[in-house]
């Protein structure tokens, strides 16, 4: 799998989370676990990083919501409209790569 | 958050600056919060609950590297950014008067400047550096069509050039400083540099941590790998450029070791060189600012002089911690002209250094340029000097 592929994957998980509503980092990191039963357990390494990306990308947009403890604040990202287009683009083209994918899997005696 | 926390915090967002810095700090401080929240629900206390989430959250690394691929530093000029004092002084020693026509006589490797970038394969080419009119030029689109394949990224801006550099940690930053696109006929569109900094590019081969950086137009900006470091601009503006230039090509192109470099060497630049005649400090030793030397130079002639950074010093650890490096040895450059009453003045910029004495130029001959480090403290100089270190690590900047 070539990085950019990973990447691009990555990418969908999290626009994928970012679906129904506004998260911030833990949250998202929590979702994605229990969600995939843990098959992706993602890392502050990646995740910040890959969050800031989408947000370079317009995907996300992202704010620090008032802290209620005077700690540091937590950032909320939201999907923008143009990552609505592109999850929904991305989705469908991993369902034609999953559908072709699986078609080949199928052993030829089975029906 | 205690002082692990903070370290994590401080390491996560190296390589980041300012506003943009401090955001990702915070929402990193939002996030470790929530893990040590949730720890100490289940039990633990704050002190336990912290080290458990430090230790979940593992190296900051990856959270800097990552960011620092996303955002690049902002152009040096103009920079609201802490820019770290690492700059490889050097005792520059200039023939009497000889400084204003050496220009014309220079030598300078069109080729090795990027050569090392590559590590050491010569993958760009003669053609794609010039040393047009005393000044270099580098092919950003060759760089970029070389470098690529090895996988360093490219990312483009739209502002102006500003500057570009080399930096490995725990060495002297390679800075060439302005920059600006032209085309020179024979060659191509270059994008044009003063070499105006050190270039410790022997290191840069074999350091992972090696960086190249072209900050400005269309931000061309060649990560080779994560590590970042600042960089001072205030040296070049002094003057001295055939000299840096001269120790480019030293370095580069003669494959110099360490020692030699240290040392003595020739150029083809025939510069011819005096002894520091007596080293003498104003202030005293918690605290001065200014550091007057007598050299046997005329007025207007550069000098340039090595501050080693002491790394037990307050400064020392700072920038050792800040930028994780073993044995590291941080040093600051000063350049100054000589005045008319014949002695260099170099303003100490704030932090704490030792300044170097190692002043004995063994088998140089008329014609040789010497780099000099001075080391340890001296009988005349009186041993450490420090100056009031400060919040946190500004630039120098010189007009």
């Amino acid at each position: 799998m070539s990085k950019g592929l990973l990447r691009d994957n990555f990418d969908l998980v999290l626009l994928a989370i970012l679906e129904d509503g506004t998260k911030y980092g833990l949250e998202i990191i929590a979702e994605a676990r229990g969600r995939t039963d843990g098959y992706f357990d993602l890392k502050e390494g990646s995740l910040y990083p890959a969050l800031h990306r989408l947000e370079r990308a317009a995907y996300v947009t992202a704010e620090f919501a008032p802290s209620d403890t005077g700690g540091p604040r937590r950032r909320y990202y939201r999907l923008s409209e143009s990552g609505v287009k592109h999850l929904a683009e991305r989705r469908a083209a991993w369902e034609r790569f999953n559908g072709a994918v699986g078609a080949l899997w199928k052993p030829k005696e089975a029906k | 958050m205690n002082a692990e926390a903070e370290r994590y915090l401080r390491r996560a967002t190296r390589g980041l600056w300012g506003r943009r810095r401090q955001e990702v700090r915070e929402e990193l401080a939002a996030h470790l919060e929530g893990r040590v929240t949730a720890h100490q629900i289940a039990g633990f206390s704050e002190r336990d609950a912290t080290e458990k989430a430090l230790a979940e959250l593992g190296s900051p690394r990856m959270v800097s590297a990552g960011m620092a691929r996303l955002y690049t530093l902002p152009p040096v000029m103009g920079s609201s950014l802490a820019v770290i004092v690492l700059c490889l002084a050097v005792a520059a020693l200039w023939p009497k008067g000889f400084a204003q026509t050496l220009e014309g006589t220079f030598y300078y490797p069109t080729y090795s400047c990027l050569r090392a970038i590559a590590n050491g394969n010569d993958k760009l080419g003669r053609s794609n550096c010039a040393y047009v009119n005393n000044e270099f030029w580098v092919d950003i689109e060759a760089a970029q069509r070389a470098l690529e394949p090895q996988g360093v990224t490219f990312k483009k801006y739209g502002f102006a050039a500003e500057a570009l550099s080399v930096t490995v940690p725990g060495t002297t930053p390679f800075f060439i400083e302005p920059y600006s696109r032209e085309s020179v006929s024979g060659i191509g569109s270059l994008a044009r540099g003063y070499v105006s900094f050190w270039n410790v590019v022997e290191r840069f081969a074999d350091n992972e941590n090696a960086r190249l950086r072209i900050s400005g137009w269309d931000d061309p900006t060649l990560f080779l790998n994560e590590a970042s470091f600042g960089l001072s601009d205030g040296a070049a503006r002094i003057g001295g450029e055939a000299f840096y230039k001269s120790y480019l090509s030293a370095v580069l192109d003669q494959g110099l070791t360490e020692n030699e470099r240290w040392g003595s060497y020739k150029t083809s630049i025939g510069v011819s060189y005096d002894e520091i005649v007596s080293l003498s400090s104003t202030g005293n030793k918690t605290a001065f600012r200014n550091l007057h030397l007598t050299v046997d130079g005329l007025p207007g002639d550069p000098y340039g002089f090595v501050f080693l950074i002491d790394p037990a010093s307050t400064l020392g650890q700072k920038l050792a911690d800040a930028y994780e490096f073993e044995d590291a040895a941080f040093y600051y450059l000063e350049m100054a002209r000589v005045g008319r009453d014949g002695t260099v003045s170099v303003s100490a910029p704030e932090g704490e250094f030792r300044l170097v004495d190692d002043v004995s130029f063994p088998d140089v001959q008329p014609g040789d340029a010497v780099l000099v480090r001075l080391a340890g403290g001296n009988s005349q100089s009186g041993g450490w000097y420090e100056v009031i270190p400060p919040e946190d690590i500004t630039p120098t900047t010189q007009n």
